[in-house]
């Protein structure tokens, strides 16, 4: 979408206020109203869904296979398909890229081991249906979702095959299956936010606008013990990109921090809910 | 009576035995570890590649990295107002590159199809698509974009040669400087010449300049970064990159930055003094 001098210079100068005023009147720490629906994949270890108001849509698979574990060398592999765009092109490759290396050094693989040989290979599939804005922050609520609702099956066969090799095999009990998180456990997958810098202010999920008039963006990683790598910077538009000062990258990182914990929250209720696996 | 062995390939009557030179004892493998708060030496050369419009060259311990510009070059199709800026980062077929074994390249049809094609692979692979996105960002606000309509601005990176120890964050460091000189070398007009700097925090608050290796990572490292700056520009940062263990605190990324910021000055001092010296050299 292209904006006129004068929309810009309007947008431009009402976000960089303080207080800045947001088009939709939201807050800077405020996300847009979304609508998440869980576990409707019917062939799939966990699926989620998220839409927003203005027509993005997001869905994540997660399915899993028993690999020998000396086989691999990552036990989670995840793939990005945006709808639009060339799978091997830059854009793509950068949303693939942010998503695996964050749940390749903050996921604890250790879960995903059956036995001494064997463990379960993730495989985290997310096709972006519709988007606006640079769909990075979708699709890690998206994937958050689905790797809470992901379940599988349970072992049954011996842990310990060390001496004598064996297949594993698995309960065929549906009911029985087990939370690929468990829900007493401390740890939670990685989030990504994206943040727009305008003037001196910040802003959490910008806008197709927002992002528009940005002077420049950052990607930043976060975590139930608070914020993690990464902590990168991104061009959300190609016109009037600016360099950023000290201040913005640290009230970025405030803003991350302070919204971080009720998205959790939030997405944390979402995925309780059982009831919600019709969506068609 | 001729008394010569016929029978025999004998060598020529006056040949002697090889000698060689006693072997030197093998010298320890003598590591110096570079002080912290020190950049290794690098060697820089611009205008190498004649048919670009600006290339430079890099060479810093087993890293060998080249850099071209081409533009502004005219665009077809319709009409632009201001230029469009791409960048392109490889490795070479042959160099190995980091954390390689992490992003699966893709699938096995996309490997399959590498092999067959003596080129090596027709496309990017993630990481090379993510440190040309991350050049990119770094040097978007430093161009006068709007100076030049109608055109495009391409700059190709290559990777000759690299250890593949060597950390990610390191090669995308020397590969924003790199660019940056080229973009000089270039003559497209620019607000700053980019710099950046690399930085490792380690567990006890010390700061470690340029870390080439991956190896005291893991044992000590807590968070490390790769910022650029454009430092005659209010020191403004266009690009930041970090990587940490654990959990990221406002005091470890002021002092990421503020580290950075350091040596990016000591590499922008280096670019200054290498162009001075080639203005010189010219007249």
């Amino acid at each position: 979408m292209k904006l006129s001098p004068a929309e810009r210079s309007y947008l431009h100068d009402s976000l960089a206020l303080q207080p800045p005023i947001r088009p939709d009147a939201r807050s800077p720490a405020q996300f847009r109203p979304l609508e998440a629906s869980i576990s409707f994949l019917p062939s799939s270890n966990g699926s989620a869904r998220i839409r927003l108001s203005d027509g993005s849509e997001c869905i994540v698979s997660v399915k899993s296979k028993v690999v020998l574990t000396a086989n691999v060398s990552s036990l989670i592999l995840v793939d990005v398909d945006v709808s639009g765009y060339r799978d091997d092109s830059n854009f793509v490759s950068n949303l693939n890229y942010h998503l695996q290396s964050i749940l390749n050094s903050h996921f604890p693989t250790a879960v995903l081991r059956l036995t001494s040989r064997y463990s379960f290979k993730i495989f985290v599939d997310c096709v972006v249906l519709l988007h606006t804005s640079y769909p990075l922050g979708l699709l890690s609520l998206t994937t958050y979702l689905a790797l809470k609702t992901t379940s599988l099956p349970k072992l049954v066969s011996e842990v310990n095959d060390e001496e004598v090799e064996e297949q594993p095999t698995f309960s065929d009990d549906w009911d029985q299956s087990t939370p690929l998180i468990p829900t007493n456990s401390t740890f939670q997958p990685p989030l990504l936010f994206v943040v727009a810098v305008v003037g001196d202010n910040v802003f959490i999920d910008p806008s197709r606008e927002e992002q528009e008039v940005s002077e420049n963006g950052m990607i930043i990683g976060y975590e139930t013990q608070g914020v993690i790598s990464p902590f990168n910077n991104i061009s959300l538009s190609d016109r009037e990109v600016k360099g950023m000062k000290l201040l913005h990258v640290i009230k970025a990182h405030l803003l991350v921090k302070k919204c971080g914990e009720e998205v959790l929250k939030a997405l944390n209720s979402v995925a309780k809910d059982e009831g919600g696996n019709a969506i068609f | 009576m001729n008394v010569q062995d016929r029978r025999r390939l004998l060598g020529p009557p006056n040949a002697r035995l090889l000698v060689f030179g006693s072997r030197q004892p093998e010298t320890a493998d003598t590591q110096t570890v570079k002080p912290a708060d020190e950049i290794r030496p690098m060697f820089l050369k611009t205008g190498l590649i004649t048919n670009a419009n600006g290339s430079a060259y890099l060479e810093v311990d087993n890293t060998i990295i080249s850099v071209s510009v081409f533009g502004p070059r005219p665009i077809r199709g319709s009409f632009i107002d201001r230029a469009s800026f791409a960048v392109e980062f490889k490795f070479l077929p042959y160099v190995s590159q980091p954390m390689e074994a992490i992003f699966e390249c893709h699938n096995e049809a996309s490997k399959a199809a590498a092999s067959s094609n003596l080129n090596g692979r027709s496309s990017l692979t993630g990481i090379e698509h993510k440190i040309s996105s991350f050049i990119e960002t770094s040097l978007l606000p430093s161009i006068l974009l709007e100076k030049y309509p109608k055109s495009s601005i391409d700059i190709f990176v290559t990777v000759i040669a690299n250890d593949a120890q060597t950390n990610l964050l390191n090669l995308a460091n020397w590969a924003v400087n790199c660019s940056s000189l080229a973009l000089v070398d270039s003559g497209i007009e620019c607000k700053d010449v980019v710099t950046s700097g690399h930085v490792r925090l380690t567990a006890n608050g010390n700061a470690i300049l340029d870390p080439a290796s991956n190896s005291e990572r893991k044992a000590e490292g807590v968070a490390e970064a790769v910022v650029s700056f454009m430092n005659y520009h209010n020191n403004e940062i266009v690009g930041i990159w970090t990587e940490s263990e654990g959990a990221l605190d406002e005091t470890n990324l002021s002092s990421l930055i503020e580290h950075s910021k350091k040596m990016s000055r000591q590499i922008r001092a280096a670019v200054n003094s290498y162009m001075l010296e080639s203005v010189h050299n010219d007249d």
